[in-house]
């Protein structure tokens, strides 16, 4: 199984790229298309950890990520090649982030399948239930990034509910 | 302790921004808030305009764990206000949904957010090292919560196979006995969480205070997918109200050191929440929810709002129990393809479900077309500020009295706001990253 995971909150503007690319992916029909799972985690970034499961091949993770770049920017990242310097009050479900949940899976034990952030410069992460309109723009071509880096499979796996 | 100062701002391990402030001078208490200070989000005026077919879907996204709950009370809103009535089948499935949002939320809290403070540590990232094998079982229950959400609602966050009128899409029969296979198997693992729960339980502060609770109250079963609205008061008394009603329960009112309206009934303030359902349905609870209630020395009226992470423990069981008795009803009918029922008119209705974290109401108006023109929608953490409140204006003199240092009092004003659970809102969940090579 591969997975495109969206993560983010709707109520922070462009902090719900991800969560956008992941239901677009599923109300396009892609998932069956292109043999993966799109999964929506907002505010459950624990729920990450259910896709660390065996025959996990890849998992593509897309977040709003303040990376330094130009808004707009993407970056495709390891866990290895970058750190968290966001100030987290702990494992919360809303303060954490996804590396407290890789953290967490690594301080179980548990096998981490291959994982890559697809990072995306936001515009504005204020509360607002739009992502900006330079965002909302490039929506299409966010998902077409993502899903040609987790790499077409065309026939789909037959596996994959068409759920996000 | 004669003089202190509390600062907790941004209070950790609950959901959004809440802040606490204590000053205590010569053993006088000179202020004692809990304050919420996020900005309000205005779904009731997003969801003017909208088709009823979509409010759902947008009220879905006032809150990614409450997700379900938002959905299921708008629907019930809607179809109150389209008359619509929907059928046995969808009435079963729409209660296995609801128990698997409070399952996953419940498993959550309980592991994620509270186990923290009973062991001394910072969140469960540490715990892990020394507790690791606990852990791994959070995370199975975690994940068994969030699949079963899945499995019925479509997804678990903004779940869109549950519409008016019924399901869009429907799981299979033989999918529902591979739930019903894994409930089964989760069996041991509750049995461990309530011997983890039950070991920790001397060490949740004995604090008592008379409260009135209030929760949904239904005839068939334990009150969480339907039901009237029900007040149990610190003796017992009980009063009913039908949900259309709930304006008359909910009372809100504005505070200056909140941005969140606060609520009150026949006290000051009310709690609304696992424990008031407990107080309120205890009788109804299953059988072996029952014995962990006893387990863990809980009984009906139980005043302590510390122990509202017990009740979960408690609801978790319930959860499960009670799923596999609906599970066995649908899948001994086996599940028929439905067409969502159509509306019958257009007008003005309520809903309300209990959410993890209470009693949540939804209202809306309809015109002719099918157009929302009003909305109203009362969230339970919103109902739980002012009791929090009041607590804290007991709490503070006794732990003043009692001698607590200010890191004693603030551990234990943070307790307490997380024994609530409260989502307050949903923050910001960007990663903030540099890169090393």
């Amino acid at each position: 199984m591969r997975y495109l995971i969206g993560a983010g909150s709707h109520a922070a503007s462009d902090d719900g790229i991800g969560l956008r690319v992941a239901e677009k992916a599923a109300v396009d029909g892609l998932e069956a298309a292109h043999g993966f799972r799109a999964v929506a985690l907002r505010g459950g970034w624990i729920d990450l950890l259910a896709c660390f499961e065996e025959g996990t091949e890849r998992i593509l993770v897309v977040d709003s990520a303040r990376m330094g770049l130009a808004p707009g920017s993407v970056k495709f990242f390891s866990p290895e090649e970058a750190r968290s310097v966001k100030v987290l009050g702990g494992a919360e479900t809303h303060g954490g982030d996804l590396f407290a949940s890789l953290e967490l899976a690594k301080a179980t034990g548990a096998a981490i399948p291959p994982l890559e952030f697809m990072g995306i410069e936001p515009y504005s992460v204020e509360p607002g239930m739009s992502l900006s309109p330079e965002l909302e723009a490039r929506l299409g071509e966010y998902l077409s990034l993502a899903v040609a880096r987790l790499g077409s499979r065309p026939g789909g796996c037959g596996a994959c509910p068409s759920r996000a | 302790m004669t003089d202190a100062k509390v600062r907790v701002h941004h209070l950790t391990r609950v959901e959004g921004h809440g802040n606490i402030e204590v000053d205590v001078k010569d053993g006088k208490v000179l202020k004692c808030e809990w304050q919420v200070p996020e900005a309000p989000r205005f779904f009731e005026a997003m969801v003017r305009g909208r088709h009823y077919t979509e409010v759902a879907r947008v009220t879905s996204r006032i809150c990614g764990i409450c997700s379900i709950g938002h959905t299921l009370a708008s629907l019930k809103a809607t179809e109150a206000a389209l008359g619509i009535r929907i059928t046995e089948q969808t009435d079963r499935l729409r209660r296995l949904l609801k128990h698997a949002e409070n399952f996953d939320s419940h498993v959550l809290h309980v592991y994620f957010l509270a186990a923290p403070d009973l062991v001394g540590a910072p969140s469960v990232l540490p715990l892990a090292a020394t507790h690791g094998d606990i852990v791994k079982r959070a995370l199975r229950l975690k994940r068994l919560g969030h699949e079963w959400g899945s499995l019925i609602g479509g997804r678990t966050t903004h779940p869109t196979a549950a519409v008016p009128g019924g399901f869009a899409s429907l799981p299979t029969t033989e999918e529902l006995k591979a739930l019903k296979e894994r409930l089964l198997a989760a069996v041991p693992d509750l049995e461990s969480t309530v011997a983890t729960v039950a070991s920790l339980a001397p060490k949740i502060p004995a604090f008592w205070r008379p409260t009135e609770y209030i929760a949904l109250s239904d005839k068939k079963e334990y009150g969480l997918y339907d039901g009237a609205i029900s007040s149990c008061m610190p003796d017992g008394a009980r009063q009913i109200w039908p949900v259309s009603e709930y304006r008359k329960v909910t009372n809100e009112y504005v505070v200056p050191q909140s941005t969140a309206k606060y609520t009150k009934n026949k006290l000051a303030s009310y709690a609304a929440g696992a424990l008031a359902r407990f107080n309120n349905s205890f009788e109804q609870l299953h059988p072996e929810a029952r014995k962990v209630a006893a387990a863990l020395g809980m009984k009906p009226v139980c005043g302590n709002p510390y122990l509202n992470t017990a009740a979960q423990a408690v609801e978790v069981v319930h959860s499960v129990h009670e799923s596999l008795r609906v599970l066995d009803e649908l899948i001994g009918k086996g599940i028929r393809e439905e067409k969502p029922v159509p509306p019958a008119r257009f007008g003005r209705g309520a809903g309300g479900v209990e959410v993890p974290r209470g009693i949540l109401f939804h209202e809306y108006e309809y015109d002719k077309e099918g157009l929302c023109v009003m909305g109203n929608c009362i969230i339970p953490t919103n109902q739980n500020h002012g009791n929090i409140q009041k607590d804290f204006e007991q709490l503070v003199p006794e732990l003043v009295e009692s001698g607590k240092s200010e890191a004693e009092m603030t551990l234990a004003l943070e307790m307490l706001v997380r024994a609530y659970d409260p989502c307050i809102s949903c923050s910001t969940h960007y990663l903030d990253v540099t890169f090393v090579r």
